[in-house]
């Protein structure tokens, strides 16, 4: 048997498929026009909580109490790093999961599973879009802190923290890879998601240093890559965090690896088993 | 130039060659065993668990098997038109939907244009186009051009060609002028054709159409099935695999039909032949009120009737009486009938149909 379509123009053609992928997503993000309010304002109401929150705690953006524990006084900037890098957090992990179970509901999956375009295309595609997106949304949050509050934060380093957040990127697909096998066989993600993502939230320094949990939580928080992405971005910026920068840029592509391999192979499970039980198109 | 870029209008008839088969737009040629067949399955069979209730898990009941399709072997010819004909929950979707790569078989095995649905699912996807029943199965959010430019990617049409090809289905099915109108805006009946347009983008040498006319009314489905038949299926030379629960479609469209009740074909043959398998001339249906054994047997003994089929449809009690002469018995029907009580609320002669022919082999309606 002989094919003319190689592997080298499937390749190609379905890089050009990832271009129709990202289009389709926006328009139809544009035909919803609640969407675009909500991405126009987010940004603002979340750095605008972490300011009065800090007001109301420490009484400003700065605080000796902080730094006997975090090890920096920057108190507002600590946490904006930590609220942008977790906007990633969300879309990575569940964008691909969330995108399936809509296209599910839409009643479009069997369609887009029908073609030959291979599923990982279709991920990278939705995943691509996702991280562009959050890149704005974590984008405005640094750019509006930097231009209404007294952090500077728009500068040179911003380079290197995109790089660390990209690393950490990758370990988050691995993971909503595993949660997009996990829409498939259980179908229910709404409430799981938000489980998931407050119990990663709680665990992992995002917000406070790993120094305030007790140690058994502190403990789970060395299995979850966001841990390491967080503390190299800050080691790097100078607010708090001892250990060395490349000790947790090493740990993170451990974990990138593992976190990649664990979800791929679930993915492929997780979709022979819904193949094997008529479940793709149900809901 | 390869044919695509030609656009639709201008092909050619196609003369393919029967050791090979064109798929895609591509010139993407195998061979194959030298047969003529497009479909061929091999005692294919898909069992489902069915889901059960979270009280009757707990209870610890055990789960309800239900065979969807149950070893089925068929074969269909290259430029087939071939009906699988049957009611409700019959397993026709299940077939198509094994035969299009988005089921895993349970048991046996099926070649749709000589590749393996399970080894070769990227070669199955390239050489089939299909549509569902739902209607949700495209993008309502978006354009019918959308919707179709965003399907040509996926199907891995050249980048290049993409616009004369959507532009080449929508005229083929004669939309192009709604082409910027939104799917949500669409009538059923054109929606219905968005989606045959999608299945056509790769110019897929088989089709799968489920149910293509479910929920149209009389008249566009009339012309639907034209389309299908004409222009589809004799000038783009398209084998093409339908489901439906209309008899009357499946007789005027197909080639072949096949009958499949609970998971398995009763019957297969052209429609003409069906029809021949009922060697009385006439039919009479009746409703009737009441229908009690002894009733039954008693019609059976008059000399004219040859059989005599019970079914309930809507809660109603039919009779079909099938006989060589309707005139030379209905009196003495009748005279039974009144006899044991009974009357009826609904009587007609009829030649033998498809669903006669149906309800004789399973004895039941085509709706369940
Ligand atoms: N994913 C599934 N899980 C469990 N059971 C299923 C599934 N899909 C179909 N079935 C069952 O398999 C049987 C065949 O269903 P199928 O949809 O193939 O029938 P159909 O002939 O297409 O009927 P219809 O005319 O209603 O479309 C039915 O009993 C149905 O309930
Ligand atoms: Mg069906």
């Amino acid at each position: 048997m002989v094919s003319e379509l190689s592997k080298g123009v499937r390749l190609s053609r379905e890089l050009h498929t990832i271009r129709y992928i990202l289009k389709k997503e926006l328009k139809l993000w544009k035909r919803y026009p609640s969407r675009i309010l909500f991405i126009l304002i987010m940004p603002f109401l979340s750095i605008l909580t972490l300011y009065f929150q800090g007001m109301g705690l420490v009484g400003g953006t700065q605080s000796s109490e902080f730094e006997s524990f975090a090890g920096t006084q920057d108190y507002l900037v600590f946490i904006i790093l930590g609220s942008a890098v977790f906007i990633f957090v969300s879309t990575a992990i569940w964008g691909v999961g969330n995108s399936i179970r809509r296209e599910q509901m839409m009643g479009t999956l069997e369609s887009i599973w029908v073609t030959p375009t291979s599923k990982i295309t279709i991920f990278v595609g939705v995943a691509l879009f996702d991280g562009l997106f959050s890149s704005y949304v974590a984008f405005m949050q640094l750019l509006i802190s930097s231009l209404i509050l007294p952090v500077n934060l728009i500068d040179l380093r911003l380079f290197v923290i995109i790089g660390i957040a990209f690393l950490l990127i990758f370990a988050l697909y691995g993971l909503g890879f595993f949660f997009t096998g996990f829409v498939l066989i259980y179908k229910e993600l709404e409430d799981f998601t938000n489980m998931i993502t407050s119990a990663i939230k709680m665990v992992t320094p995002v917000s406070y240093p790993l120094s305030v949990l007790p140690a058994p939580v502190a403990f789970i928080a060395l299995f979850i890559p966001l841990t390491y992405a967080l503390q190299a971005i800050r080691k790097y910026m100078g607010v708090g965090e001892s250990g060395s920068l490349y000790q947790y840029l090493g740990l993170l592509l451990v974990f990138d690896l593992i976190f990649l391999v664990v979800g791929s192979l679930f993915f492929r499970y997780a979709e022979r088993s819904a193949k094997r039980r008529g479940a793709i198109a149900t809901y | 130039m390869c044919p695509a870029q030609l656009g639709f209008k201008s092909l050619p008839r196609r003369h393919i060659p029967s050791q090979k088969t064109f798929i895609g737009s591509e010139a993407f040629y195998f061979v194959k065993s030298g047969d003529d067949i497009a479909i061929k399955t091999n005692d294919l069979t898909k069992i489902f668990l069915r889901r059960n209730s979270l009280m009757s898990r707990l209870k610890k009941k055990k789960k309800i098997e239900v065979r969807a399709v149950d070893g089925i072997d068929l074969e269909v010819h290259e430029r087939e038109l071939f009906g699988l004909l049957g009611p409700n929950g019959a397993g026709k979707t299940s077939l198509i939907k094994l035969l299009s790569t988005l089921l895993l078989p349970d048991k046996g095995t099926a070649s749709v244009n000589g590749w393996d649905i399970e080894k070769n699912s990227f070669e199955v996807r390239m050489s089939i186009g299909l549509t569902l029943s739902s209607e949700r199965q495209l993008y309502w959010k978006l354009s019918a051009q959308e919707n179709l430019e965003y399907f040509a990617s996926l199907y891995l049409l050249r980048p290049s060609e993409i616009r004369q090809r959507v532009e080449d289905t929508l005229e083929l099915l004669g939309i192009a002028d709604q082409r910027d109108m939104l799917i949500e805006n669409f009538s059923s009946g054109n929606r219905q054709k968005v989606a045959l347009a999608r299945a056509l983008l790769n110019d897929p040498p088989i089709l799968f159409l489920d149910e293509p006319t479910i929920g149209l009314d009389p008249s566009f489905s009339k012309g639907f099935r034209k389309l299908i038949k004409d222009r589809i299926n004799k000038s783009e030379s398209k084998t093409i695999l339908l489901t439906t629960h209309y008899m009357d479609e499946a007789d005027q469209l197909c080639n072949r039909i096949a009958f499949i009740n609970e998971g398995r074909i009763v019957a297969l043959d052209t429609p003409r032949n069906l029809k021949r398998s009922i060697d009385e001339k006439e039919i009479i249906t009746l409703n009737l009120t009441k229908a009690s054994d002894a009733m039954v047997s008693e019609l059976e003994r008059l000399e004219p009737i040859h059989s005599i089929e019970r079914y309930v449809q809507d809660d109603s009690n039919f009779m079909k009486i099938y006989t060589d002469s309707a005139s030379s018995c209905i009196q003495d029907i009748f005279g039974i009938l009144i006899k044991h009580g009974s009357h009826a609320t609904y009587y007609r002669t009829s030649k033998p149909t498809l669903e006669d022919v149906f309800i004789k082999i399973t004895g039941s309606g085509l709706d369940g």
